[in-house]
Order: C-alpha cells, then structure tokens, then sequence
C-alpha cells in the first residue's frame, strides 16, 4: 500500500481520519496505534514481529534506565562527595551496559536482516580466494518495511535517555505509536521522540485548517510523484538497465533525470507524508528543504534528508567526537601539527564515521559504501583546499558573498550531486565508472537534437510535461527560499482564486500524471532502505 | 457553540460545493480526452476488443468477454460460417470480471445481445485492495470519467477532436479474435486429474460475476460461463469451484479442458504458445463445438440468408485469407 495508491489515499486515510475525529479525545491515540499496525500487518505481515521487538527492546531498556536513575537520586542523598562519585561511576557503568544491550539488539536486527547477504557473501568469497572450504550459509532474508528508520528512531530515543535529556516514558502505547506512526514508518522522517510523541497522544480534533492544509500537501507530493518523478522513470530505467548501449548525452540526461526523480519522489512522499499527519493536527519534522540551493555539498545535506543528517550528527559525530580516545587523539594532533591540519584530522576522522554509516545505511553494497566516501571525499577536499580558494580568490579580487558567485556555487553543488545520485542509481560501482567513461568517451553530442533522446521509452511531450512540472516546483522553491508561505499567500487570496488553484493542481494530477495503461506504478526508491 | 455549527455547516457545504464542481470538469474533462473513434490511431484502448462499437446497432447476438483465453480461442467467423450466428469477442489481456463487467456495459451501449459467454479463467486473477478499488470504480463509472483512462491521450489531442460526436469508424474482420497459426505443441502431462478438492474463487471475481449475473438478467440475456483449453492456467480444482459457483446460481458451464475428445482436440497441434492459449486451428475446433451447444440450447438467429449481413460473408472470406486456408 503505497502512500501514493489510491487505497491508502481513500479508504485508509479516510477511514482512520474519520474512526480518530469519532472518537472520545483520550482514546484517539489508540486509532492511530492499531491503524499504524493495520497498515504495517497490511504492507509486510511476516516482519511485524520485529517491529515489536525493537519497541519491546527500547521500552523495557528505558525502564530500566530511569529505575537506575532514580535509585541514584535516591541513594546519593545519604552519601557524601566520594561516595556520591563512587556511585556516580557504577551508575554510569550499568546505565551504559543497559543501552549498548538495547543498542545492540536492535541494530543488530537491522545488521543481520539488511547486512547479513551482503557481508556472508563477501565472506565466502574472500574463504574462497584463500582456498577455504568452510562457507557462511547464505539466507533469503525479508527485510522489514521501515526497519532503517524505526530503528534509528529507537536508537535515538534510547540515546536521549541514556544522555539525560529526558525520562524514559512508562506508557508502552506512547512508546509503540511513536516507534511505528503509519505515515512515517516506510520513509521517515527519523522523528525524535520530544519532537511527535506528546503530539501523537495528544489527540486533538482534526480542524479545518489541518486538513485542508494536509489535503494541499498530499496534492503538492502527488504532483511532485505522478506528474515528473514518475513521468521520468521509464527513460532512467531503461538508460541505467542497458547503460553499455548508450552514448554520452543519453547517460548524461539519465543522470540528470534520475536526480530529479528521486528529489520529487523523495519530497512528495514526504509531503505526503508531513500531509497525512497533519490531518491529524500532528506535525512532523521536515526533511527537505530546497536542497538544489545549496552552495556546498555540506549545505545541501543540511537540506536533503534532514532528519538523517541531523540524526548522524547528533548519535554519531557528537558520540565520536566527543570521546575520551578522540579528544586524546585531537589533543596530540593539535600539538604535533600545523593549527590548520590539527583542528582538519579531528574533524575529517570523525565525519569519515558519519559518512561509512551513511553509505551503509543507504543500503548492503559497494555501491553505498562508494556513495559515503564520494560526498565524504568531496568534503575532505574542500575543507583541504577551502585556504587555498580563499587566497584565489582575495588575489582575483572576488566577491565570494555576491550573487554571480553564489549561482556559479549552486551549480557546481548541483553537479556533484548529480555525479553522487548516478553512483546511486548504477548497478554497481564498475557500472557506475563505465557510465563516466562513456560520457568522456562517447558523448556524441548529436544525439541531444537528432530525436534519439526521444526512442528512450519516453517522448518529447514527455520531456515537455517533466520540464513544466520542475519549472512548477522550481518557482514554488525560489518562493520559499525567499520567505513566502506559498500556502498562507493562496489561503489569503479570495475563494475563486483559491478554489482555481487548488482544482488546477488536482487535474495536473489526473491528465498530466504517469499512471494507467502503459505505465506500472513505480514504488518509492527511499521505501526500499 | 451556535457560531462553531455554523462554521461547520459552511465547511460541509463549501467541501460539497468543491466536489461538484471538480466532478463537473471531470466529466466534462473525459468528453474531451475520450476517443471520438475506436481505430488504432484514435488512441482507444483495445481497439480489437470495442470493435463492436462499429457494427450495426443490434447486430451482434453473441458476446465474449474474458481474457486472452478468450479472444485466442474463440471465433466469431468461424460461428458465422458454420452456424450463421453473429458474434464478438471483447475479451482483453488480463481482463478480470470487473474489466469484463465494464465491457459489457459498453457493449449495450449500441448492441443487444441474446447470449453473454463469460470466460472464467479471469475469475481465479489475484488482484490488491488497491487494483479492485481501481476496478470497481472502472466497472461502476469508468464511461462517464474516462479521463482516468484516456488522460495520456492530452499528448495527440487535437482541437478539431475535442468537442466532436464520437463517430466509430473501425471495422474488425476478426470480430475481435486474435489471429495465430503459430503451433507450439504441449507435451507434459494430463492436467485435468480429478480431485474433489476445489479453489477459492477470490470474492471480489464473486462479486463482480454477480453483478454481470444481474445485468444480464435485467437486459435479458442468457449467461453461460466457458472454460477454454489451457493448461497452464487451469486444472481439476478450478473446474470444481466454477462448477460449484456456477451451480448455486443456476447457470450454465462449459470446461473445454474435459473430455477434449469431444471436439478433436489435439494438444500437438492447436496451441500457438505451449499449452496456454489457442492458435486459429485450436480456435476453429472448439468455437465449432460450442457452436454445436449453443445451436442445442438457445434459439438464436442464423443469418447466413439476410442480405443485411452480406458483409459477414466478405468477412469471412477475408479471415480466410488471414488464417492461410
């Protein structure tokens, strides 16, 4: 049941729209909990026992984090300073053990069901190079629907708790609902447990404004997700399948479009998302925020996928970072080194950790691994580098804050991010080094106006109806970077202004979207991690 | 409390108010995207399958809907030629009883048929809440708001086709049967071994069979479900629950997988694709064995003598020349 199939959007979300506003305000929390198991049971039956588990493993390490906590407050009263320090350690040390037990069974659920295929094959082969007999038996394992996700949420909440930032909640319900919330479960966003989980028991009313509002959202990631990001598909599809065949521009193109479909599939399903929790009166954090502004690759991961950014920063830098071993070795390289390369090293190992992790977290493969140590190896450059551009640029005399300067940064962010999503949508890592080889060697430049672009499964109108849609989304996008409420403007315009807009949106929908003969529904690439 | 109904009744009546005007242009929407013809070129959907559309009002008395079993095994000329019978074959790949219902109500949109064979092999096509939705909705009000399926069609409007009639020009020889004389031979073994153990026909083919049941009935049409050969689709349990379906309904059916005999059938030589679907040589066997029912059981016309229906004859004679006889 994709969030963008017809069942979801009518019968589901109608039914649980109408069940939650139906019944008493304390007993609302509970149709979202058993509609978010519904939904999960409905989509991947056989895994949900693990969901359960990770919420099962958070909730009692939680219990048992505040019981502990609580013991310490208690008993630190009758003791004094040595005393207090003394237990203050032990404390520590169980706390500690409590978490890494609960870290360390749901991460590695996640580990062994996502991993495990990827790293025993690895294994046999490498036994196999060594002439080794002995071999790791390799499993069909299903992968839970969301387990990336609702497993960093997890971990997440236990961190907080194990860091203090707030108590462990008692209430199981609140803990599950928070852990398993139906429109975040398949694609996030990785929320934080004090950022949804008092609004999900909340249980206020649905008022008008919500659910316009979120009906407006829903329509807003429908465009994004019919009309150009699935309008797109066939002709990446069919580049990326038989990329040895294609020239240069074709690659190229797929490239280019491949960026563009996984930015408008990603987004509307997140306005889809952010959409139907709001029809609930539930805010959920966002996870885009105009990422094809970015002057940097650094910016522009502070403006795709959000919530990861911020959740690796939060649970991994920091954690690295801010350790004993790393302040030690920050501390030797500070005095061995130049002040430039001691404050870099620090830095460029803790972020070399964040981006292992985010390769791997995209997926079980070389290709994610390469996809970290692409963005982290341009980042290690620029920060490289960064003195030595400051000093061109202060001899060329450039306005490094101006306007020319800023676009010509846009658009060198806007092409390594479509060499890092190329790397992305290749088959493997060797497919992904012919692709490049093939534009430098093969561009055949002809084929951008002799009409092949237009025999690659998608035709001109198509190319026509996908540019249009940007060119839509794109000012939308100017917009909000500029500061409008888009939204609040069209809310302020009188009803037949209104009412155009949101009816021309609607019909975009219906003529202009990718669906029906000819065309398969194509499901949500970020659904698939 | 007296402002917050108020505020409520406005919200209600604005959100009807918007439904009607968006189902205003909807319908207004699939009058203008809608084919105006059913030739290839127009943009129709099927156009083998709505063929029927361009035959003379009334004139078809025979109808078969179902899926590819369908229109590879059955042949209208052939029923023609040997009994005079008119029929047409509105059968579409993958079509299941909801596809099938909404065909039919097409169909008597411009022809009155005496006798609706259903193919049943798309009974047992599993489909997702998802696609039902999207079925039953095609089947109910797919005519009226067929811009959900002739929306790509914006690509090849043009403006003269916009706001015209539809005028159905296309002119199937085949009566929608689709022409093979590719022979693959099936070799395995028997597949029809008889067990007492039955299938589960899925609810919403139930359903949907019964609701063709009911309009059948109110236009006054005879339904007879039929089973063509297939040996990948079909087996013994399938047979048991048609059977048992078609008996608590009073309703006739044929299992042209049984006592293949009957009718010369020959595995070897009549399938164009290994024992799933018919070529022309299969089709021509078994339409001339269910002619032989129908002319048993129904009283329907032979109109080989009309000079209305010459054309059938030219028909055939062109069929012929496509089967290579």
């Amino acid at each position: 049941m994709a969030y963008s199939s017809i069942v979801y959007l009518l019968p589901f979300l109608g039914a649980v729209v109408l069940l939650y506003n139906g019944m008493p305000k304390k007993y609302r929390w509970w149709v979202l909990l058993l509609a978010s198991y519904i939904f999960y049971w409905l989509n991947s039956p056989t895994t949900l026992i693990f969901l359960l588990l990770s919420t099962a493993a958070v909730y009692l390490a939680g219990i048992f984090l505040n019981k502990i906590q609580d013991g310490f407050d208690l008993s630190k009263k009758a003791l004094d300073k040595e005393g207090k320090k003394q237990l203050r350690k032990i404390v520590g040390w169980q706390k500690k053990a409590i978490c890494a037990c609960a870290l360390l069974f749901i991460f590695g659920l996640l580990a062994f069901l996502k991993y495990y295929p990827f790293v025993s094959e690895n294994i046999n082969q490498f036994l196999k190079l060594l002439h080794l007999e002995s071999t790791l038996p390799s499993l069909k394992l299903l992968l839970p629907l969301g387990i990336s996700y609702y497993t960093l949420q997890a971990a997440g909440y236990i961190i907080d708790v194990y860091r203090g930032k707030y108590r462990a909640d008692t209430h199981l319900g609140k803990v599950a609902l928070f852990l398993s919330f139906f429109p975040q479960i398949v694609e996030g966003p990785i929320a934080r447990f004090d950022q949804t989980a008092d609004q999900l028991m909340e249980g206020n009313r649905s008022t008008y404004q919500n659910l316009t509002w979120g009906i407006q959202l829903i329509l807003w990631g429908l465009f994004k997700k019919m009309v150009i990001a699935d309008r797109a598909n066939p002709f990446v599809a069919e580049v990326f399948k038989n990329y040895a065949e294609q020239s240069g521009v074709a690659l190229l193109v797929g490239g280019v479009l491949f960026t563009v479909q996984i930015y408008m599939e990603f987004s509307g399903c997140m306005d889809i998302v952010i959409g139907s929790a709001q029809l609930f009166g539930i805010n959920l954090p966002k996870n885009f925020a105009r990422p094809f502004f970015a002057t940097s690759v650094n910016d522009f991961w502070r403006r795709w996928h959000i919530t990861l950014g911020a959740w690796l920063r939060d649970y991994v830098f920091y954690s690295v970072s801010l350790s004993k071993g790393f302040a030690k070795l920050s501390k030797k390289a500070k005095e061995k080194l130049t002040p430039f390369l001691g404050a870099l090293i620090p830095s460029a190992a803790a972020l070399f950790c964040v981006w292992i992790c985010n390769g791997i977290w995209h997926g079980a493969g070389w290709k994610y691994l390469a996809y970290g140590m692409y963005y982290y190896g341009i980042m290690l450059l620029g920060m490289l580098l960064e003195p030595l551009f400051a000093q061109c640029g202060a001899k060329l005399k450039l306005n490094r804050e101006g306007r020319a300067f800023r676009i010509v940064r846009i658009l060198r962010t806007c092409i390594l991010v479509v060499g890092g999503m190329t790397l992305f949508r290749a088959e493997t890592v060797g497919a992904f080094g012919e692709i490049v080889y093939r534009i430098f060697t093969n561009f055949a430049p002809q084929h951008f106006y002799d009409g092949t672009l237009l025999h690659l499964c998608i035709d001109g109108w198509d190319f026509i109806a996908i540019a249009a849609g940007c060119a839509i989304v794109l000012l939308v996008s100017i917009l909000q970077e500029k500061g409008y409420s888009l939204r609040e403007q069209i809310a302020g315009q009188n009803i037949i202004i209104r009412w155009s807009v949101y009816l021309a949106l609607i019909l975009a929908i219906i003529i202009f979207g990718a669906y029906g003969s000819g065309y398969d529904q194509v499901a949500f690439i970020y659904g698939q991690f | 409390m007296e402002k917050s109904k108020n505020t409520l009744l406005s919200c209600v009546v604005k959100s009807i108010v918007f439904i009607l005007i968006l189902t205003l242009l909807l319908l207004g929407l699939s009058y203008m995207m809608a084919p105006k013809d059913n030739t290839k070129e127009s943009g129709i959907i099927n156009p083998n399958a709505t063929g029927f559309y361009s035959e003379p009002k009334n004139s078809i008395d025979v109808v078969v809907v179902g899926n590819s079993d369908a229109y590879s095994g059955f042949s209208p000329m052939e029923l023609w030629n040997s009994f005079g019978y008119t029929s047409y074959v509105s059968a579409e790949g993958l079509q299941v009883p909801a596809g099938s219902l909404a065909m039919l109500k097409r169909i008597l949109t411009c022809q009155a048929p005496k006798l609706v064979i259903l193919e049943t092999d798309g009974m047992f096509t599993k489909t997702d809440v998802s696609q039902n939705i999207i079925n039953a909705f095609n089947s109910v009000l797919g005519e009226p708001f067929s811009v959900f399926r002739y929306h790509n069609r914006w690509k090849k409007l043009k403006w003269k086709d916009v706001l015209r009639k539809p005028y159905y020009t296309a002119h199937c020889v085949t009566k929608g049967q689709m022409l093979s004389n590719k022979v693959k031979e099936y070799s395995g073994k028997e597949y029809m071994i008889e067990t007492d153990e039955k299938d589960k026909i899925p609810p919403f083919s139930v359903m949907t069979v019964d609701k063709i049941k009911e309009l059948c009935e109110e236009n006054g049409i005879e339904l007879l479900l039929l089973e063509m050969p297939s040996e990948s689709s079909w087996n013994y349990k399938r047979h048991n629950a048609v059977k048992e379906f078609a008996k608590e309904r009073d309703l006739p059916f044929i299992d042209l997988n049984l006592d293949r005999d009957r009718f010369d059938f020959d595995w070897t030589t009549d399938s164009r694709d290994g024992g799933n679907h018919l070529n022309t040589r299969g089709a021509r066997k078994v339409t001339r064995f269910i002619g032989e029912y129908l002319q048993k059981h129904y009283d329907l016309p032979d109109y080989r003598e009309d000079p209305a229906y010459s054309v059938w004859h030219e028909d055939y004679k062109e069929y012929l020349k496509q089967i290579k006889i």
